[in-house]
């Protein structure tokens, strides 16, 4: 069997899904990598028997909730500031001096922050066309390669900007929560949590030792 | 967060006033663009992310955890020490697998046929005919390969080696703390 169309298939696919940045593909980690990780860490917890029944009903919702809390944040939080910084990046809102000058040279300014302004896509629009037009086809072989490394130069200083903002501010999104958010709402959980589950097991206790005395009783009847 | 996808895409006063919002936000020039490529670039590389994110959970994990006023001090004493030791634990094994990842990844991914096989390369890729273009997205490429590959492989170490590695070292610590002289049992 010939796997080769398949696994390009897949490459494609992949590349296809995570072209916009390395914001996404942090994203998809991070959410993958925490789930899994929860799955381990309470299963860890739960057949540990260094822990009390008391320190367990605590630590089992504290590793559960920090899960979640971590994955909602990176959909609550993260993203949506992803996408926000990546529209202040694209729109020109945040730009290098070479992106402000390029720009400049192609009538721009103005839209320097406008609804659906993408510098990138620009870039690449205007070499398409540029590419496509008599006049260009017309001009020498050096002249054509130095036009288009201007706009590819701007193009490429653009690109690794954008996924380093894209990457920083991911990174800063996932940190604050790890550091801040999840520890602060976890513990409190638990903390709940563990109440709930120690009253219940006392009265569980409770039950159980009523039940062992009426027993006890009726057999001296 | 106001959903920009929907409000481009629809005429009303929500979306004239986000427009209105986002344009009036005040303009920034990027001064220092290498050290924050630096920055960005190493943050991009699912490897030293890790890092990043581990270093950042054990500034203020165990500390909170040693401090919670919720909980008895015991459960406070035991829940500290195992998050002291999960953090550095699952940072190392996800920054050595990680690693070993991105070099799997960069040693079968390719630019072009001259420097080796292509079937891991995107066809956008090789249909790139700039080489820096190339370049930046083949780097990508390979972090994203990299993540998949890791995100595969730690299905299983999570189980097989963060978590018992986690155990046996919180164990021995909490093994220690009960040895204390003033360690008067659990609450």
């Amino acid at each position: 069997m010939n796997i080769e169309p398949f696994i390009r298939k897949s490459i494609n696919w992949i590349y296809k899904h995570f072209e916009k940045g390395s914001g996404a593909m942090i994203l998809v980690t991070s959410l993958t990598g925490m789930g899994v990780s929860t799955i381990a860490q309470t299963c860890a917890i739960i057949f540990n028997k260094k822990y009390t029944d008391k320190q367990k009903a605590f630590m089992i919702p504290q590793e559960l909730t920090e899960g979640i809390i971590n994955i909602c944040s990176m959909l609550l939080i993260t993203k949506p500031a992803q996408r926000f910084v990546r529209k202040l990046v694209k729109t020109g809102k945040i730009a290098t001096k070479q992106t402000l000058q390029y720009m400049k040279e192609n009538d721009l300014a103005d839209k320097r922050g406008a609804k659906n302004f993408d510098i990138g896509l620009f870039i690449k629009e205007k070499m398409a066309k540029l590419e496509g037009s008599e006049e260009f086809s017309s001009l020498a072989q050096e002249e054509k390669n130095k036009i288009l490394t201007g706009h590819l130069d701007v193009l490429d200083n653009y690109s690794v900007y954008a996924d380093s903002i894209s990457a920083i501010t991911t990174t800063a999104g996932s940190a604050l929560s790890l550091a801040v958010l999840a520890p602060l709402i976890r513990n409190s959980v638990a903390a709940k949590y563990q109440k709930v589950n120690m009253n219940r097991l006392q009265k569980h206790y409770q039950e159980y030792e009523n039940r062992k005395i009426y027993n006890t009783d009726s057999l001296k009847i | 967060m106001l959903r920009t996808e929907s409000i481009d895409s629809g005429i009303n006063f929500g979306a004239s006033f986000y427009d209105r919002f986002f344009r009036s936000l005040p303009n920034k020039e990027l001064k220092d663009v290498a050290k924050l490529n630096v920055i960005g670039q190493a943050l991009a590389s699912p490897h030293w992310n890790r890092v990043a994110l581990g270093a950042a959970a054990i500034t203020t994990q165990p500390a909170l955890d040693y401090f919670n006023p919720k909980v008895d001090r015991d459960t406070a004493k035991v829940s500290a020490i195992r998050t002291a030791v999960k953090i550095p634990v699952c940072t190392m094994v996800g920054f050595i697998i990680r690693g070993l990842s991105y070099k799997l990844a960069d040693k079968f991914i390719h630019g072009s046929e001259a420097e080796g096989s292509i079937l891991f390369t995107p066809s956008e890729i090789l249909r790139e005919t700039n080489k820096e273009l190339r370049a930046s997205k083949l780097k990508l490429h390979k972090n994203t390969m990299s993540t998949i590959i890791a995100i595969f492989v730690m299905m299983f170490t999570n189980f097989l080696i963060d978590a018992p590695l986690t155990t046996k070292l919180a164990n021995k610590f909490i093994d220690k703390y009960h040895n204390k002289k003033d360690y008067k049992g659990a609450v």
